[in-house]
């Protein structure tokens, strides 16, 4: 049971609000419990998959390959804990930074609506079902987008919903030919009966994936949607949708040429590829940018490069420096598009230019912001730095040098970015003088975030014996499809 | 300036519609039906009763307001997912039992809670969309 409850726990939540339509401090009362249901169940399935390594619930208990079956490995209850640290960081974020009008039409639903999606699509074992999920956080990440609808958000959400439908027509038409080809859609059954379909015709299947859940994860060259609507909305969302959405694309591309399809051949090629240029592109139009939050945002999608390169090398050790890296990028992104907000709450714009000054006046958020930025381009001893480290080690130990060489060059770049935005925002003398600080509130969820980023860089032990192990499960499928078939027998 | 006809009419159709809808949300388990169906056919009662006689009488018949019904729908819906757990079973699972009464017995279960759910979401969305449409 608790393997489903942090997908139904939010969709209650999600409830309640709107039964509580009226009431908006009722309804901050209900987010900010939400917000520690998500953690602490989070920490709960974690805590139960540990000694387990698979936990596995059958909906309705209809048996497996017949019904829906929700499976938690190593790798699924990590990412539900760490969408439930972000989830409480941005809920209370969210009550400061997102205005009365917004809420009224329906935030708080709608981001319940969104954790349920991103959940259930990190815990599913079915196929199908994880296209219902990802349509789920779709809906609600266009409304949550476009709500306000200031002109350049409903531009911004036009540009990110038009691919990502394409990307959803993709995604069913793989699944259709997949069924068509196997006759089932649960992971498990997939993986048995995968061997017996042509493996021409399945590299074929496997490609039709892999642009729909790239253009998911913004990988080049799909990318285009997500430095076009990132930056437009409130910054709480925008770190939100930083923090999980990419990462759903990542995590279904794992999840998939894992157990069903077999990562080798052209794919492989393509995959590596596209990584490289993800890293490069990404980087090198950040560069260019002059706002602080697209910055990020392209920084956003040359760091998903690092991900889908480490699936692609297809080693055990580095599908664990993927989950390794899934974790630090959500964790240090999200947070630094929450320093952004802050900034931008201050003085009413992002653009560089008209910035200046925080380090006098805000001295934490500097302390903060140069934790993350460290450690997003991966300086000793953050985070960044033993992630890195994995990625470049794991292309090293299969002799791919180009693609290590092209992950120092970019995470180089990467430092160069940081300390621009390090001059810009916080060094440069301000232009007007910047305002005392409203609420504390502002500071504690970066605060939070931040705690649970050092955690991670000065104490690496535990989380790299997680990734191993994560790395261990998804190299040998078999233990996960006897955990799932063998319940039903 | 409604004409008298529909009036008539429609003091008539809307209690019969909406026993309509409460029989097709009881049939649908195992007939044509269920909490969508029965839901649609009680938002046409109220529609009807909205065009003869007004928003104020059709909030009269719905007692709430449809937002919160709404919402109050989801709840229920989801809750009836969590119900097995109490017996130690995976979510959703239908659970059964028997109501015997003079007239006769009958099975009651866990989807006819989600139904129930499903039937008030469904007439509580399309109600608050009828009205804003009606005050445009």
């Amino acid at each position: 049971m608790i393997v489903a409850l942090p997908v139904l726990t939010p969709l209650l939540i999600a409830a309640l609000m709107i039964c509580l339509w009226q009431s908006p401090k009722a309804r901050i009362g209900v987010s900010i419990l939400g917000g520690v249901l998500q953690l602490v169940l989070g920490v709960a399935l974690f805590a139960q998959v540990l000694p387990a390594g698979h936990l596995v619930t059958q909906f309705g208990n209809w048996p497996a390959p017949f019904g829906i079956s929700f499976v938690a490995d190593y790798l699924s209850a990590g990412l539900v804990l760490m969408t439930g640290v972000l989830t409480l960081a941005m809920i209370v974020t969210s009550n400061v930074d997102v205005d009365s009008r917004r809420r009224q039409y329906g935030f708080h639903p709608l981001f319940f609506v969104l954790i349920a999606g991103v959940c259930g699509a990190f815990l599913t074992g079915d196929l199908f079902n994880m296209f219902v999920w990802f349509e789920c956080t779709l809906l609600a990440s266009f409304v949550l987008l476009s709500l306000g609808g200031e002109k350049k958000q409903v531009r911004g959400g036009l540009q990110y919903v038009v691919p990502n439908l394409f990307g959803s027509v993709i995604f069913l038409s793989g699944i259709g030919l997949l069924y068509g080809a196997t006759g089932t859609l649960n992971f498990a059954d997939l993986h048995q009966k995968a061997s017996l379909v042509h493996p021409g015709l399945l590299a074929s299947i496997s490609g039709l994936f892999l642009v729909c859940f790239g253009l998911k994860a913004a990988v080049f060259p799909f990318f285009s949607w997500l430095p076009t609507s990132y930056p437009t909305p409130p910054p709480v969302i925008t770190a939100l949708f930083a923090g999980l959405l990419t990462k759903v694309g990542v995590y279904a591309l794992v999840r998939t040429f894992t157990l069903v399809f077999p990562m080798e051949g052209i794919i492989q090629t393509v995959l590596i590829t596209l990584s490289c240029l993800t890293m490069i592109i990404g980087v090198v139009a950040a560069a260019s940018q002059k706002d602080f939050k697209h910055i990020l945002a392209y920084h956003s999608m040359s760091q998903i490069g690092y991900m889908t390169a480490g699936l692609a090398l297809g080693t055990k050790f580095a599908f664990a420096a993927t989950v390794l890296y899934m974790i630090h990028h959500s964790l240090v992104k999200a947070n630094l598009f929450l320093i952004a907000g802050s900034v931008e709450r201050t003085s009413g714009s992002s653009e560089l230019p008209s910035l200046g000054g925080f380090h006098k006046a805000r001295p934490f958020l500097a302390i903060l912001f140069v934790l993350m930025a460290a450690s997003l381009a991966g300086l000793p001893p953050s985070s960044g730095f033993w992630s890195k480290l994995f990625v470049v080690q794991s292309s090293l130990r299969i002799e791919q040098f180009v693609v290590a060489g092209v992950m120092l060059a970019v995470s180089l770049l990467t430092l160069f970015s940081m300390v621009k935005v390090w001059n810009e925002v916080f060094l440069k003398e301000p232009k007007e003088p910047i305002p005392p600080l409203k609420s504390a509130v502002d500071h504690w969820p970066i605060a939070f975030v931040a705690v649970t980023v050092l955690l991670f860089g000065f104490w690496i032990q535990p989380f790299s014996d997680y990734a191993l192990e994560v790395g261990q499960q998804l190299s040998t499928p078999q233990i996960y499809v006897e955990a799932v078939l063998g319940v039903a027998r | 300036m409604t004409s008298r006809w529909l009036c008539i009419i429609t003091q008539f159709l809307t209690p019969l519609l909406l026993m309509l809808s409460v029989f097709l949300l009881l049939r649908g388990h195992n007939e044509p039906g269920g909490g969508f169906a029965g839901g649609l056919v009680a938002a046409c009662a109220l529609a009807l009763h909205m065009f003869a006689f007004g928003e104020t009488a059709m909030r009269k018949v719905l007692m709430i307001n449809p937002r919160t019904l709404s919402g109050i729908g989801l709840v229920v819906a989801v809750f009836s997912g969590f119900l097995p757990a109490l017996a130690q079973l995976p979510a959703f699972t239908g659970l059964w039992f028997d109501l015997t009464t003079p007239i006769g017995s009958t099975k009651l279960g866990t989807p006819i809670l989600f139904d129930v759910g499903v039937y008030m979401t469904v007439l509580g969305v399309c109600v608050s969309l009828m009205e804003d449409l009606h005050q445009e």
